[in-house]
């Protein structure tokens, strides 16, 4: 179904430069809303700049994927697609990322309610809610509703089976060695731009051969004889380098930088829209404004059901 | 307050605002319903409600599906994520098109008043509404044809590992060009989410004997006795099993299919309701035979005793029942537009009078275990 699906049309890049530019557009056009009155210089102290931006990111995207192993590692993670049209700066990625998990808990099937959901995070519980709900119809709509996303465990298990059927024969133990490291290959590969430039069967590969090779075992027979049959010299050329390339991006993840992390939070907190600040003051006012003019509305309502039966009580006694 | 103007397009499609003006420069999807100008209502459903509307720009016809977001204590409802999810994922001839999704205003703020709509491809008819009008008159061919493409459509949603779990004569959906659309996929699920599913699905009429006994590892045959009570349906003109309890649709299905018993279905006396439900006994089993003063062609009896089997394990599945006799024998199935282009009107169950010619207002007899000569008495009543 990846073939067909709104992934492969949506959410597919063409390398990590496409992503960084997006994001660096995102940025811009959330600078020049925001800093329409300020400089160059005054600009670049108040925003934080695309590299900090992806800094930030990088270490939310970790946070993500320790905070999903609670649940369930393969779980869409939402995050990466919301922040490549949007700037952190606009949407914190703290509240962000709780709808996100949410979202995906309800797609999943995993049936928790909101209640249980908070139940399992340290702090103001009510407060959570009213974040996550508050955000859940946004992050839908930035999502465009695709809410289906297929991950590479799949395709790794029909991976792990053909190598029992087909190359390993007799050898089902050898085989299910290579899963533990392949496994958390594909975990580290999701919370990664990876998913957002490769398929998932690609990805699934690229992990069943990087575990191969920590365990001494050449799959390359497997890949162009088995796999690959039939198929011309340039295209198991392209796999390869694709396959390198997939390598390349999941093992060489930038080190996070912990000490850079503080100071670039600290920088978020002034420049953020206060308007998607569940605890600013523009915020909790544009929230009883809504509420009030709920009321309003009621008020207004009574008051004309009022008027009708005052003269409908009139029209009966005969007053005109 | 921003919030409260009235959403304006631009080319983009998507609402513009005084504020946050940027949000949206990125976002040509996720219209704003003012898009659409509603024609009329033609639907009711358990969650919302269903309008004719054309695109005010392209002046496509659509149908609009309202997801009500009122009193929703769990954000945005389970059911309309599962029926998104599902139907982005199936594209199919006989599958409902969902074109987008609409919502009227989007803030953080306002989630309780946000209203949202699924946008489908507009089909003039549903199945319950034809039924229901006399004038309209199924040859032996066009139901051949109806019940070949709603096959298809099984086919290739179980194939896709979808369960579509609400089959009934209103959620089938027919174009004028005679094109059968599954619909309402909003108790569908994904076979892969296999865990232990609720049993409390489908509209009870159409509910297969093992949903009735309790089980909770059901699969497609769940949709296949639906498929078998619509077939009927199409010579009866009204659902041929009418419970009004659970209790009493199973008494309707043995009395149709004959008692249910671990010789006709082994392990059914296993499931968990077999022992607290009252399971008639002694019934003999007589689909043809009942059938047979509506359905006069013996290869459309053929297939409705094998849709309408007990044991789900032996009820035929989608690809057999498209390769039984009934398809292939004389006459060949046959386009039913010709025949629709008779009616100018669309049909449609809610805004058709209720479907039940006889007996309407009349007080039911009290369902008991009788001896078996009254039951033919209760059988013509309840057809
Ligand atoms: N695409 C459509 N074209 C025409 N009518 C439709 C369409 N979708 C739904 N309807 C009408 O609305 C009714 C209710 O829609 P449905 O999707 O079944 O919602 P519910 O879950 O409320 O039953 C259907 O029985 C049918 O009459
Ligand atoms: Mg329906």
């Amino acid at each position: 179904m990846f073939a067909s699906g709104t992934q492969k049309n949506h959410w597919m890049f063409t390398g990590p430069e496409e992503i960084d530019l997006l994001r660096q557009e995102a940025n811009e056009r959330f600078v020049n809303e925001f800093g329409k009155n300020m400089d160059e210089d005054h600009r670049k102290a108040h925003f934080l700049l695309p590299e900090e931006e992806k800094l930030l990111m990088r270490h939310f995207e970790f946070i993500l994927r320790e905070f999903c192993k609670k649940f369930q590692p393969s779980m869409p993670k939402y995050v990466l697609r919301f922040y490549i049209h949007n700037s952190l700066m606009d949407f914190h990625p703290r509240d962000l990322m709780l709808t996100c998990v949410y979202l995906a808990c309800k797609v999943e099937e995993f049936n928790v309610s909101i209640g249980q959901f908070v139940g399992n995070l340290k702090g103001d519980r009510e407060k959570f809610a009213n974040i996550i709900l508050g955000f859940e119809l946004l992050l839908m709509d930035k999502l465009h509703y695709h809410l289906t996303v297929h991950n590479p465990f799949r395709p790794l298990e029909g991976f792990l089976i053909d190598l029992k059927t087909r190359y390993f024969k007799n050898k089902a133990e050898d085989v299910e060695r290579l899963r533990r490291n392949a496994e958390d290959f594909v975990d580290r590969s999701l919370a990664t731009e990876t998913c957002l430039l490769f398929s998932p069967s690609q990805i699934a590969l690229a992990g069943i051969i990087h575990s191969a090779g920590e365990e001494g075992i050449s799959l390359d027979n497997y890949v162009t004889g088995v796999l690959m049959q039939g198929t011309t010299n340039e295209e198991v050329k392209k796999m390869a380098s694709q396959i390198k390339r997939i390598k390349y991006l999941v093992k060489n993840q930038p080190s996070l930088q912990r000490e850079l992390i503080g100071p670039v939070q600290r920088k978020l907190e002034p420049c953020r829209n206060q308007a998607n600040n569940p605890e600013s003051e523009i915020y909790k006012r544009r929230l009883e404004e809504m509420f009030e003019e709920e009321e309003e509305e009621r008020s207004r309502k009574r008051q004309k059901l009022m008027e009708e039966e005052r003269a409908a009580e009139r029209a009966l006694i005969g007053i005109p | 307050m921003h919030h409260s103007q009235p959403p304006t397009s631009h080319p983009g499609g998507g609402p513009i605002r005084q504020t946050n003006r940027h949000e949206d420069l990125d976002f040509p999807f996720c219209p704003d319903s003012g898009k659409y100008e509603k024609l009329a209502k033609i639907g009711q459903g358990t969650f919302g409600e269903v309008f004719k509307a054309r695109d005010r720009k392209t002046k496509q016809v659509v149908a609009m599906k309202k997801v009500l977001m009122e009193n929703e204590k769990e954000g945005f409802p389970i059911t309309a994520l599962r029926e998104i999810k599902i139907l982005q994922q199936l594209k199919h001839e006989n599958v409902v098109n969902l074109i987008e999704i609409c919502r009227t205003k989007a803030t953080p703020y306002n989630r309780y008043k946000s209203t949202f709509y699924l946008i489908f491809e507009f089909c003039e008819h549903d199945l319950a509404g034809l039924l229901s009008n006399a004038n309209v008159m199924f040859s032996l061919g066009e139901i051949k044809k109806v019940m070949q493409q709603l096959l298809n459509g099984l086919y290739y949603i179980h194939s896709n590992k979808i369960l579509h779990r609400d089959m009934k004569a209103a959620n089938i959906l027919i174009t004028k060009m005679g094109i059968l659309k599954l619909a309402d996929f909003g108790l569908a699920r994904a076979l892969s989410h296999i865990s232990k599913y609720t049993n409390r699905v489908v509209t009870l009429w159409y509910r297969p004997p093992e949903l009735l006994l309790g089980e909770r590892n059901y699969g497609p045959p769940i949709d296949i006795w639906g498929a078998g009570c619509i077939m009927a349906e199409m010579w009866t003109r009204s659902p041929i099993m009418q419970g009004k309890t659970e209790q009493h649709q199973l008494q309707l299905i043995s009395q149709l299919c004959g008692s249910i018993k671990p010789e006709v279905w082994p392990g059914c006396d296993k499931l968990e309701m077999y022992n607290k439900l009252e399971v008639p006994d002694g019934q003999k089993r007589k689909v043809k035979e009942r059938l047979k003063p509506y359905v006069k062609d013996q290869y459309a009896l053929d297939l409705l005793d094998k849709l309408l089997c007990l044991d789900p394990s032996k009820r035929i599945d989608s690809d057999s029942a498209l390769d039984s006799a009934f398809f292939w024998e004389d006459p060949p199935p046959q386009d039913v537009s010709r025949m629709l282009a008779q009616h100018s009107t669309s049909m449609f169950e809610y805004l058709a009078p209720p479907r039940r010619p006889q007996g309407a207002g009349r007080p039911q007899m009290p369902i008991q275990v009788r001896p078996n000569q009254n039951m033919d008495q209760h059988f013509e009543r309840v057809f």
